[in-house]
């Protein structure tokens, strides 16, 4: 899913390019104190407001979605809605697009992105990021019967990807004797793998997490294909005290176990990779 | 602009050989097609109900239905019956099994247009019902709808697009993995679209010169015979006149 975003984020970040021009220099001619900054925080703001607004991408389950009530819910809102309760405050949840998070922090409309926002250098040039609150490799899902561990157990085998996606090629490249099959979605994908039209496919490990959650004939392996991607909170730039808290709100969150159990209430298994990248 | 054609035409082994799977495996499904045909049109006009019933649902449940659906079925539902076919496999089956049932009612028609003196004279000359249908109807029944019967091969060529859903590496859906790894939209799928031109044009014609040296008398051209640049001199011609008039 992560794959279409990019371009999308780079023709908003665009956009919003001469928002940023602007704010620089209004940034740069205010000399404040550091006690009035401190006032200035969203910490502040949202503390005094009693509400937390934060973006999510309701449209992308099991990160985002809504239930039978149309109440939002996933493992993206549930992070939310636990920052606010750390906060002391009620978490007001607005549905937004990938393409649509970093103008949401820019004009002010939300104090935070929690929306299966991936760090790049490219994005921290427009918002400031946290510490990463969960991880993504490109991962393996085969039958549960399936001998299939690693990209060197694919030779000859065929190997559901999606059109477009830059998997096709890491698999190429791992193994050139694996036979790749491209679909038009990832459904179709899954579906292939299921009914036993492809030996294994390559997706979003989280995403598989979650068919495999939902299918119990599936797994999921391991070893990812492709560099891992760190998913983080979002937040404006310019205010090292909202970001400060947040960062310390991630470590307990994480160290005291909520955030696994999250993941997974979520995904249906226990986080596969480490948050912390181990080069 | 034209640094870009040139860069998306470095992919041309890889257009030429998909655009060759889809000749191949339209083929196929043709042949497929008009086996089915032919046996769905004798079964419909079966004096026995029990012969016809099922050529009846067949032609109906396949000509209203789509043919993707149709595909999604032949691949993702019949191994879950036992039944694994390959991609192509699949989708040979698929455009087979659906161009059968539109073949199925060309066919009839065909074979029903074939005036009854030709049979009673048939039956007065001694000749068996088998040599009748294949000496006397058969042929002119064929030669009433070969232009039909040759859309229909068309269709096959244009509809086997829809089997890159079934991760077909045929011409439409290799132009969408090039077209996602260069991003030369307009250009990839202009090359993709005089390639089809050019399979369909190459197909149609062969299939006329065929029409012209199986059937006695000749079949005439399905259009009338123009030189490219006499086509193009008369649609210019008809341009001016439009303008003229306004």
């Amino acid at each position: 899913m992560g794959r279409r975003r990019p371009h999308a984020r780079r023709m908003a970040a665009i956009s919003v390019s001469a928002l940023a021009a602007t704010s620089l220099l209004a940034a740069c001619s205010s000399s404040q104190s550091p006690a009035s900054r401190a006032q200035d925080s969203t910490l502040q703001k949202v503390t005094r407001s009693g509400t937390l607004r934060v973006a999510s991408c309701l449209t992308f389950p099991p990160f985002g979605s809504t239930d039978k009530a149309n109440k939002p819910q996933g493992f993206d809102v549930d992070v939310a809605k636990a920052m606010a309760k750390a906060l002391g405050v009620k978490a007001k949840i607005v549905d937004t697009t990938s393409a649509n998070r970093i103008p949401n922090l820019r004009t002010h409309k939300v104090d935070a992105v929690v929306c299966n926002f991936t760090t790049t250098a490219e994005r921290a040039k427009q918002v400031a990021f946290s510490d990463p609150y969960i991880v993504a490799g490109e991962v393996l899902m085969v039958k549960k019967s399936s001998a299939i561990a690693s990209l060197k157990d694919l030779s000859g085998k065929k190997v559901a990807v999606t059109k477009g996606s830059t998997n096709g090629a890491a698999v190429k490249e791992g193994n050139p004797k694996a036979r790749i099959q491209e679909y038009d979605t990832s459904a179709a994908a899954v579906l292939a793998v299921k009914q036993g039209q492809a030996d294994a496919m390559v997706e979003d490990s989280n995403f598989l997490n979650y068919q495999a959650k939902l299918d119990p004939s599936l797994k999921v392996t391991k070893g990812s294909v492709v560099p891992l991607e760190y998913n983080a909170i979002g937040v404006g730039q310019g205010d090292p005290d909202w970001l400060q808290w947040i960062n310390t709100w991630l470590r307990e969150f994480n160290t005291s176990g909520q955030s696994a159990a999250l993941y997974k209430k979520w995904f249906g298994v226990k986080p596969v990779y480490p948050l912390t990248p181990s080069y | 602009m034209f640094a870009d054609w040139t860069y998306a035409l470095q992919d041309w082994p890889t257009y030429l050989g998909a655009a060759w799977l889809t000749l191949k495996l339209s083929l196929a499904a043709f042949v497929l097609a008009c086996a089915l045909g032919l046996l769905g049109a004798l079964a419909r006009r079966s004096r026995h109900a029990l012969v016809r019933a099922p050529a009846a649902v067949y032609v109906e449940v396949i000509r209203n239905t789509p043919v993707l659906l149709q595909m999604f079925v032949a691949y993702f539902a019949l191994p879950s019956a036992g039944l694994r076919l390959s991609p192509v496999q699949a989708g040979i089956a698929a455009l087979g099994v659906n161009v059968g049932a539109y073949l199925t009612e060309i066919f009839r028609a065909g074979i029903q247009a074939v005036p009854g003196g030709q049979r009673e004279a048939s039956r007065v000359l001694a000749l068996s019902p088998f040599r009748t249908f294949l000496h006397v109807v058969l042929p002119q029944a064929l030669r009433n709808v070969y232009p039909a019967v040759i859309n229909q091969l068309v269709q096959i060529i244009l509809g086997s697009s829809l089997l890159s859903a079934i991760s077909v590496p045929e011409l439409t859906g290799t132009a969408m993995v090039i077209n996602s790894r260069n991003l030369l939209t307009i250009q990839v799928f202009g090359i993709a679209a005089v390639l089809y031109l050019v399979l369909t044009n190459v197909v149609v014609l062969v299939a006329e010169l065929i029409g012209r040296a199986a059937f006695k008398p000749p079949l005439r051209p399905m259009r009338p015979r123009q030189s490219v640049l006499a086509g193009l001199r008369s649609a210019a011609r008809r341009l001016v006149l439009i303008r003229k008039e306004a």
